[in-house]
């Protein structure tokens, strides 16, 4: 009843898209683009720090190119627990905006995203492991 | 001849194209009044105060179009980035004075006028071209409804309060012409470009 040369063809028809789209997906989980880490910043960062890590004029400082991050490699993930008040110079500019702290992130999450921020703008920067984040975390000031 | 047809029908579809934006609807509640005009919704009259203590009201605004938003300085969701996008605007027709930016406070608590002017000089705007408002939290809110958005406090959300992060286009005749989400730079440019089709709009 069936003709194999139009199952062939249909296979071929259905096939096709689904590789295009497979191939699609690993190359963004590759790239790191619309990855675990991108998902992480744009939900719990971006709407103050931006897209570009660009902060907002003189309210909101950088994530790119600032020494806070070589300097603290693993303590972000208490800063960004625990949020911060009070003045902080980033760059030579004080800035002086309240950042809340972030209670929901699992010290996974937060291994994803500090990779995810060491990534983009601090290459240089050693990854952070899981074991180390989640030590720190256990001990916040 | 038909060739000929064909090349004008060409030209007239760029010309419109070129010169055709569709004009801008009025949005809102309306009505009619006894003699069939349509009366539209419009802003009714305020006053607040803004970071360098001026009180601005209606008569601010008289004859110019306007873009209006609601954030608070202490908010940590969505303000930000509405602020950067504001910025854009503020910045394309700081030259142009058919254009304001009020920017209204939900939070009368905390945003007091020093507040506002430390928070707009850290923006670098300039008062007269974006007033940041403060005033009676009822009158606020109040407003907000007359702009058909809504705020409200909510415990649960960061910050304590949760609104709209709507950017909402105001004509000189204080009807509302459109509502952008201001978080988003590609509605944010659409907004640019219905201010200027505003701007060529004739009074009705």
């Amino acid at each position: 009843m069936s003709n194999p040369r139009k199952n062939i063809r249909t296979l071929i028809w259905i096939g096709w898209p689904l590789l295009v789209i497979g191939g699609l997906l690993l190359f963004r989980s590759i790239s790191g683009k619309g990855g675990a880490g991108e998902k992480l910043y744009q939900r719990h960062c971006e709407n103050c720090h931006m897209a570009e890590g660009e902060g907002l004029k003189q309210l909101i400082p950088p994530l790119k190119g600032s020494t806070y991050f070589e300097q603290n490699r693993t303590a972000m993930a208490c800063l960004i627990r625990k949020g911060i008040s009070g003045p902080i110079v980033v760059g030579g500019i004080e800035y002086n905006q309240p950042m809340p702290g972030n209670e929901i992130l699992t010290p996974s999450e937060m291994t994803i995203l500090i990779n995810f921020l060491r990534k983009k703008w601090y290459q240089q920067v050693p990854a952070v492991t899981f074991a180390e984040i989640d030590s720190v975390l256990s001990s916040c000031p | 001849m038909r060739k000929l047809l064909f090349i004008n029908g060409l030209i007239w579809l760029i010309a419109s194209c070129a010169s055709g934006s569709k004009p801008l609807p009025v949005l809102g509640f309306r009505q009619t009044n006894a003699a069939g005009d349509t009366i539209y919704h419009t802003i009714p009259d305020f006053s607040f105060v803004d970071q360098d203590s001026n009180i601005v009201t209606q008569s601010t605004v008289a004859g110019k179009i306007y873009v209006t938003d609601f954030f608070f300085t202490s908010c940590p969701t969505i303000c930000p980035k509405m602020k950067a996008q504001m910025i854009r605007i503020h910045d394309e027709f700081l030259g142009n004075d058919s254009i304001v930016l009020l920017s209204h406070s939900i939070d009368s608590y905390y945003d007091s006028v020093s507040v506002l002017k430390d928070y707009a000089e850290k923006l670098g705007i300039q008062t007269a071209k974006w007033h940041l408002l403060t005033g009676d939290k009822d009158k606020i809110w109040g407003i907000a409804s007359e702009y058909l958005v809504s705020v409200a406090n909510d415990d649960q959300e960061p910050g304590g309060y949760i609104h709209g992060g709507h950017f909402i286009l105001i004509d000189p005749q204080r009807r509302i012409r459109g509502y952008y989400d201001g978080t988003n730079g590609a509605e944010v440019t659409r907004l640019m470009k219905d201010i200027r089709i505003l701007l060529h709009e004739q009074p009705s």
